[in-house]
């Protein structure tokens, strides 16, 4: 079977970094991190105080009222960032394009907002014919990101959502590159979006003991947690041949994906699974370990991961991973769980095309089984090629193979 | 202002009722309340059947009434809208 090759034509983005694209850029690219005291929820009754939020969203500037009723936030900022994407992009779409492009996004929760306030008011009034509002399963269903963006653009290709914890957007994107890769699709809006702010959620996430009381310090010493972080990111995936055809602007290109299970623990990582993921993304895109220069790692900085992901790296490249550089974007913009993997993807693809390499945040030291080459500081990439790691808790993995596009 | 054809229908039907059932789909909607009278169907106020579902939910909370998804169903325009309100609302007193 031959494969098109399968290029990025648009980017969109909205994290706690910025709005769109550039302001996320502007920051990333010194390593300026977002993560902060959570303002948006009580969190007196919360041990750890700090998250990524998005700070000055304002849902009525990028939707009419009638609009909103069944939008979730996390649907919100799918959209938003789709419609940055695409405007940059500008896929020019003919009826029967509409029909062959994919609407694919990865989401952990869903719209946990909505749930969460909804049936607050059932828990609390036990038998006294509490109601919730009718909108609340399209507002709470997984798929609305990419229910709305395929109505947004009147797009009727394959569209679903994959829900896989924290690697929901890699898995997203990965589907999508293979449907326009297969020639199944010709373009696909891919991504990922999340919201998980709220107060059940956060409970929840402090009874699992693994969120720093502090802030996100990848692949350091003294690490010790995740940071959540929220937003949504969104590609435009496009066949080459299409691209070049119409004259788009081409950002980068993806020749890789790679996925696999731990089938070990629900929340110890293990290295024989990411090792795998990572070695798969490179069959796939028919490269050795060596060709690998930057990594968009996993990094959420809890003290099980990194050394995991560390050992993982080691074993699929060898030498190499004496030289690939290293980030994590976790350490700006929190764990943005189902949307993680996307936020990572627009961070990667910017790296290879603008050669400058977004560096962790936070870091206090080494730690001797981390020892990659960490990128600490603002530093030029002329890497050609980069992987970028997921690895979700249920074990299930899925990486990202990205190459500065060269005609 | 509520249209004279409001009146004309009323005869068996509560003044206030209907008033509150035009308040509540009026404000639901976005639309000016002069534009809606008893004999608007919902095709004319472009309600479709999600807005249509949010309208009942707004009026169960305005009259504290519990309305079954079988008399929902039939429910094309304010008039029924209104005279099924009613019921219930009779139904709860009684």
């Amino acid at each position: 079977m031959t494969h098109r090759r399968v290029v990025i034509t648009g980017l969109g983005c909205i994290s706690p970094l910025g709005p769109d694209v550039e302001s996320f850029w502007a920051k990333a690219r010194l390593g300026q991190s977002a993560i902060a005291p959570i303002q948006n929820l009580d969190m007196s009754d919360v041990r750890f105080q700090n998250g990524a939020e998005i700070h000055g969203f304002v849902p009525t500037e990028h939707f009419d009222d009638k609009q909103l009723i069944p939008l979730d936030r996390f649907a919100q900022l799918a959209v938003v960032a789709a419609r940055e994407a695409v405007r940059q992009a500008n896929p020019l779409w003919s009826d029967a394009e509409r029909e062959r492009t994919a609407v694919v996004t990865g989401s952990c929760y869903g719209g946990k907002t909505s749930e969460d306030e909804g049936f607050r008011e059932i828990y609390a009034n036990p038998g006294k014919r509490a109601r919730v509002h009718p909108m609340t399963i399209p507002r709470l269903m997984a798929n609305a990101g990419t229910s709305w963006i395929a109505m947004e653009f009147g797009l009727q290709g394959p569209s679903y959502t994959v829900s896989t914890a924290c690697s929901s957007a890699n898995h997203a994107i990965g589907q999508a590159y293979w449907l326009v890769r297969s020639g199944i699709c010709d373009i696909a809006i891919t991504g990922g979006c999340e919201a998980p702010f709220t107060p059940g959620s956060m409970k929840a996430w402090e009874a699992l003991r693994v969120v720093s009381p502090d802030t996100c310090r990848p692949f350091s010493k003294d690490r010790k947690g995740l940071v959540l972080g929220e937003g949504a990111a969104m590609l435009v995936l496009e066949s080459e041949g299409r691209a070049k055809a119409r004259g788009a602007v081409i950002l980068g290109e993806i020749v890789g994906f790679g996925m696999s299970a731990d089938a070990h623990h629900v929340t110890q990582p293990s290295v024989d699974g990411p090792t795998l993921a990572i070695r798969r993304a490179l069959e796939d895109g028919g490269i050795d370990g060596n060709a690998i220069g930057h990594i968009n790692a996993h990094g959420t900085g809890t003290p099980a991961n990194d050394p995991v992901e560390t050992a993982a790296i080691r074993r699929v490249l060898g030498p190499q991973a004496n030289h690939a550089r290293v980030t994590s974007t976790k350490s700006l913009l929190g764990h943005a769980l189902g949307a993680a993997g996307a936020l990572e993807a627009v961070a990667a693809t910017l790296t290879l095309a603008r050669g400058e390499a977004p560096p962790i945040a936070n870091y206090l030291g080494p730690d001797p089984d981390c020892d990659l080459p960490l990128i600490l500081a603002p530093e030029p990439c002329n890497a050609e090629y980069a992987i970028s790691n997921s690895f979700a808790f249920g074990g299930l993995n899925a990486v990202l193979l990205f190459r500065a596009y060269r005609a | 202002m509520r249209s004279a054809s409001n009146f004309a229908m009323l005869e068996s039907m509560s003044d206030d009722i209907l008033e509150r059932v035009i308040k509540v789909v009026a404000e639901a909607q976005k639309l000016p309340i002069e534009k809606i009278t008893v004999e608007s169907t919902f095709e004319e106020l472009a309600i479709d059947s999600l807005d249509g579902i949010q309208l009942l939910f707004h009026l169960e909370t305005e009259f504290d009434i519990n309305i079954p998804d079988e008399a929902a169903r039939e429910v094309r325009g304010i008039k029924e809208l209104a005279e099924g309100v009613e019921k219930l609302v009779a139904k709860k007193a009684a």
